[in-house]
């Protein structure tokens, strides 16, 4: 029987993906979970394994070839198929539909695991197994397959079933965790996190803000704009007076290259957004040019989209800095891993009473403490100093929001 | 309540029958010593012909169908004969009344007529050569209308006797020849005496003995073979092979039940007769465990029975042919692997 490899889907935000490398050669022998070939989507690069087992009869496209989601890539056949047809194999979308499932290729980091039924029972049916253990295996959820292991001749008894049973559950026992496959988001996660600490030099510079004005003013605001249907948050007017400060140091607004820094005009300001089991990051585009209520205004729709599940890719890419607020859990001040290739990330803590000395006296104000954290090979400390300045600030007094 | 042999159970109950029910008679050759008889080929009716006289122990012609034949036709007519044979393998001589006549008559008759016979037919190899020493059972337990018991031991041997000979069916007892207990001598022979108690008893058709109970595999065996599949356990027991043994007393009907719920227990089914290996009433038990009981076993079910040859006559070779305790043990152990 011959099986068609398809391209996978690439992700949430593409459809199409490049073949980057072949892994096999027509006429290989392959075994199911062999790496046929990778594939770079915008995101990442992924090894794509066989489903099918037997010989590869064909090779639809090049290395280099962009192909879209669902298109046949390879086919796979038995012996009988290699002999008679991988020469002059021709394929095309009907010629094997008649004697051909589907096979889509599994994507591991997607854990896009296409368990194919009928061929797990055949494989069952050709193990050896007292009705007895069949019986029990079957009862207990156990496939016959994983109680044989590695000796595929000898006859599975009931008490190779238990054995089975108990061998799971003093694993469990001895080893006392579980294993949770990475998805696609948590392994772009870290290798860019890792990237982020190897390839820039951090540091932080630690500002606290009295936000007694701030609250006022957006207190005064909401207020104002509930008929709109528009609520600001601090997250909004932190971005509104970053984005004023990084008119007066605009370096900080830049990526690093190995011979120049890219200074954006723009200020696309990243939020980070914690989902399941990761993490987004929306970007709202042209920041310094964007009123407060703008700003707040499309804020709210990347969460919202996020939530439905509907954010489009376009949104979480171009960001020039990056905000991740973890205030509202109470998180007093913490500091971020830049998100690459940016060149700084403001980290917001919460907003906190705290006792303050205002000339000689002590009086309690509500303090947020706000870390800057800076990639030292384009930006210095003065540089970073001058900005979280500004920032403090703006903050500090939003009259100058109305500049 | 005294310790008895078969041959001496067997005797106690057809005595104590004849004298409950008047329609009770035996007919077969010798079987009387009034006339030259000697109480039959083995001793089962000694002493009968003195208390019952000519007219209900009756020396028969040596003529098998003839026995058969009056048997059948008193039976029609309302008496209860019980029918002797020297050696079970002159039954193809009766087959016809048996098959076609005893079997079938009630049925044929809408039940008006029924053949309450019973015949009792000596089985088993005991040096006399092939046609002295079949073991007949599988031949009928095949015929729908027919009762086949094989008692293993004195008191079932009284208890399924009596049983028969009350039974308004066609009974076929068959009794094996190195069971038969008492002064006669054959090698390998036993006497498997049993403590009767003096009260009348009968033993239900239909129901099996659990012989010794275990945890690692049911044997099946009846007749000599349950002596046998006995004594091997004893040596398998030694091993840390656990067996529960099982006669079935009576192969037909037979008692399912009893060996379902053993291999529920056990997971592993030997069965051992003394009858051919092929279509032996083991075939069928095996069968039947395959169709109702498949999913208890945890290995392939085990037959040991005689090798399909007939029965030498030389006492090494059919010391070969006939299943004899090593074979059981080995079998077991082949099973506990398998």
């Amino acid at each position: 029987m011959i099986k068609k490899i398809t391209m996978p889907s690439g992700g949430q935000n593409t459809d199409e993906s490049l073949i980057v490398k072949w892994h096999v050669d027509v006429g290989d022998k392959i075994n199911r979970g062999d790496v046929l070939f990778d594939i770079e989507t915008d995101k990442a690069t992924l090894e794509i394994e066989s489903f099918a087992s037997g010989y590869l009869l064909h090779k639809e496209y090049k290395e280099g070839t962009t192909v879209k989601e669902g298109e046949v890539v390879a086919l796979i056949g038995d012996e009988k198929d290699k002999d008679s047809l991988y020469v002059e194999v021709e394929p095309s979308e009907n010629e094997y539909l008649s004697e051909s499932d589907d096979y889509q290729a599994i994507m591991l980091q997607n854990q896009v695991i296409v368990e194919d039924s009928t061929d797990d029972k055949e494989k069952d049916i050709c193990i050896k197994a007292s009705p007895l253990a069949r019986k029990t295996a079957q009862d207990k959820g156990f496939k016959l397959e994983e109680i044989q292991g590695e000796e595929s001749n000898k006859v599975i008894h009931v008490k190779d079933v238990i054995k089975f049973e108990d061998e799971i559950a003093s694993q469990i026992i001895e080893e006392s965790y579980s294993i949770v496959k990475h998805s696609n988001m948590r392994k772009i996660i870290a290798s860019r996190m890792n990237e982020s600490l190897s390839t820039s030099a951090h540091f932080s510079i630690f500002t606290d803000i009295d936000m007694s004005r701030v609250i006022e003013l957006r207190k005064k605001l909401n207020s104002e704009l509930e008929s709109k249907n528009i609520k600001i948050t601090f997250n909004d007017i932190i971005i509104k007076c970053a984005a004023m400060a990084l008119k007066d140091v605009p370096i900080v607004n830049s990526s690093f290259f190995e011979d120049h820094i890219k200074v954006w005009k723009d200020v696309n300001f990243g939020i980070a957004v914690a989902v399941d089991n990761g993490i987004v990051v929306p970007v709202v585009r042209r920041c310094q040019e964007r009123s407060l209520s703008k700003i707040a205004e499309l804020n709210s729709e990347n969460i919202a989209e996020i939530k439905d599940g509907k954010l489009n890719s376009e949104k979480l890419s171009g960001g020039t800095i990056t905000l991740s607020s973890m205030g509202m859990l109470g998180v007093e001040k913490f500091t971020s891993i830049i998100n690459q290739p940016e060149s700084a990330i403001l980290s917001v803590g919460a907003i906190e009473k705290k006792p303050i000395v205002v000339g000689d006296e002590i009086l309690i104000r509500p303090i947020m403490t706000i870390t800057s954290t800076f990639d030292h090979r384009g930006i210095d400390g003065a540089i970073g100093a001058k900005f979280t300045c500004k920032l403090k600030r703006y903050l500090e007094d939003p009259i100058f929001l109305l500049i | 309540m005294s310790e008895t042999t078969i041959v001496e159970a067997l005797n106690q109950a057809i005595a104590e029958e004849m004298r409950r029910d008047e329609s009770v008679y035996c007919l077969g050759e010798d079987i009387s010593s009034l006339d030259g008889g000697y109480g039959g080929a083995w001793a089962v009716t000694k002493g009968l012909g003195e208390e019952f006289g000519a007219e209900r122990i009756i020396n028969t012609p040596i003529s098998e169908i003839l026995i058969s034949g009056v048997a059948v036709g008193s039976a029609m007519v309302g008496m209860r004969p019980i029918a002797d044979l020297q050696y079970g393998d002159f039954i193809f001589c009766m087959m016809d009344q048996l098959v076609n006549q005893a079997a079938k008559m009630k049925y044929m008759s809408g039940g008006t007529v029924e053949i309450p016979m019973v015949l009792r037919a000596p089985v088993g190899a005991s040096t006399r050569g092939a046609q002295h020493a079949q073991s007949l059972e599988a031949f009928f337990t095949h015929v729908p209308g027919l009762k086949v018991i094989c008692p293993s031991n004195a008191y079932d041997a009284k208890g399924l006797l009596k049983q028969a000979i009350r039974d308004n069916s066609p009974v076929i007892c068959f009794e094996h020849k190195k069971l038969y207990g008492g002064k006669r001598k054959e090698e390998g022979a036993l006497s498997p005496s049993s403590v009767i108690p003096d009260e009348d008893y009968v033993i239900e058709f239909g129901k099996a003995a659990v012989r010794r109970e275990g945890e690692d595999i049911t044997i099946v065996a009846n007749l000599l073979m349950l002596h046998r599949a006995m004594e091997a356990a004893e040596i398998l027991s030694k091993e840390g092979i656990s067996c529960e043994v099982i006669d079935p007393r009576t192969l037909l009907p037979f008692d399912f039940e009893t060996v379902f719920e053993s291999i529920k227990k056990t997971s592993r089914l030997m069965i051992v007769h003394e009858d051919n290996y092929t279509n032996g009433w083991g075939s069928e038990l095996s069968a039947k465990v395959a169709e109702e009981a498949i999913y208890y076993l945890d290995a392939p079910i085990k037959r040991v029975a005689s090798y399909d040859v007939p029965i030498p006559f030389s006492p090494v070779m059919e010391n070969y042919v006939i299943p004899n305790v090593d074979r059981i043990v080995e079998g077991a152990r082949n099973l506990m692997q398998s």
